[in-house]
């Protein structure tokens, strides 16, 4: 049986080869940011919410109890200002395109010759590339027209509006097209990348779309 | 809750790695993964000023004990079927036995085990410090261990393989 410090050895050496190619996105102090702004507007309005509905019940028992000549209101009724509506500016929506990638290889995954750093298989649709670590990810291009209504945002710097699901360690990330922009799709869609959870998706996306406005 | 300064950024840059790294050995999906830790950083963000100090071990509690909540979540939600495609994803210079038995031996102990391995053999943490990570006395980070190295080393099976493999590369 190996020993505790050769297992521990092997297990070092797994958990450094399995998370190599792991880095975090470049602007993830910006993101955590963003969301802590947001999470304090929450706060801030559930802070001025809460009050103003104890006041809306406080005034409303003082009108229930009001027939009852020994009822005194604890509460007076508090008119709370209402915010008017704000009209948010109007964005252009993103919208993606799938580069022009050369066939360098026929078959769908990666050729172990290759030179280049990227390429396209033709059946199934999709582009294979290496990774830093000399890792090959086969990445399957295809199209939706609608992206599922469980994909969640992707923040990926100068990529706004992808989505993308997770099912049993398959991404899927949806690249917006917008319509008018793709010949074959003219009414607009999605372009769908397949690829493994473990691979870097932010390299996939870098490498295989690129904004189309 | 005032806004973190710029030595949460700094912050950020220097630990995200080491917690994204963790959090993937412990929920075993990079997007999940990146969930965590943003999470775990939003939370170290919202106490910045009183943890200030010492921040990274608030950080790596977090990141442990959002990745512990999302592994039992997962035995919650409903199985989802096998998606038709299948990505290729080989490497040339793959180690078989790391890739094929002991990341998913793993990855099969409980979320606790698992913790003390990464915790204590990819982060190089102290007996003391796992503990303190795991909100755990030490007696049970060893007991853990213990437990752990002794499953992966059945999974292992014949320790001649692991000795040829490590010379072959």
């Amino acid at each position: 049986m190996p020993t505790d410090d050769d297992l521990t050895t092997v297990l070092r050496r797994g958990f450094t080869q399995a998370t190599a190619d792991l880095d975090p996105q470049p602007d993830l102090a910006r993101v955590v940011r963003r969301r802590y702004v947001r999470a304090r507007r929450r706060h801030l309005a559930v802070g001025v919410a809460v009050p103003a509905a104890a006041l809306a019940v406080g005034s409303g028992l003082a009108l229930a109890g009001r027939d009852n000549p020994n009822h005194t209101p604890s509460r007076t009724a508090v008119a709370v200002p209402k915010t008017a509506p704000t009209t948010p500016a109007p964005v252009r929506p993103a919208s993606y395109k799938v580069v022009a990638l050369h066939h360098h290889s026929a078959p769908p995954n990666c050729p172990a010759n290759a030179t280049a750093p990227v390429g396209k298989s033709a059946n199934p649709a999709g582009a294979w590339f290496w990774t830093n670590k000399r890792t090959c990810v086969f990445v399957r291009i295809g199209w939706a027209d609608t992206k599922p209504a469980s994909a969640a945002p992707v923040h990926l710097n100068g990529y706004p509006g992808l989505y993308r699901t997770l099912k049993n360690g398959v991404r899927a990330i949806y690249a917006p097209v917008a319509p008018g922009t793709d010949d074959v799709h003219p009414r607009g869609g999605w372009v769908v990348l397949t690829v493994s959870a473990k691979a870097p998706q932010d390299k996939a996306v870098r490498l295989i779309i690129v904004p189309a406005n | 809750m005032d806004m973190p300064g710029s030595d949460f950024d700094e912050f950020v840059r220097d630990c995200s790695p080491g917690l994204l790294r963790t959090a993937y050995l412990l929920t075993g999906d990079r997007g999940h993964a990146e969930d965590v830790v943003q999470a775990a950083l939003l939370r170290v963000a919202r106490r910045w000023r009183r943890i200030r100090g010492e921040p990274a071990p608030y950080a790596r509690r977090a990141v442990v004990n959002l990745a512990k909540n999302h592994w039992r979540d997962r035995f919650r939600r409903p199985h989802e079927s096998t998606a038709a495609v299948e990505p290729v994803y080989a490497s040339p210079e793959t180690d078989v036995l790391l890739q094929q038995v002991l990341l998913p031996a793993v990855m099969d102990l409980p979320v606790r085990q698992r913790a003390v391995l990464v915790l204590r053999y990819f982060q190089d943490l102290s007996v003391e410090q796992t503990a303190d990570a795991l909100g755990c006395s030490p007696g049970t980070v060893k007991s853990q261990t213990h437990h752990a190295l002794t499953k992966l080393r059945e999974a292992l099976g014949d320790p001649a393989d692991v000795k040829e493999n490590d010379h072959a590369n």
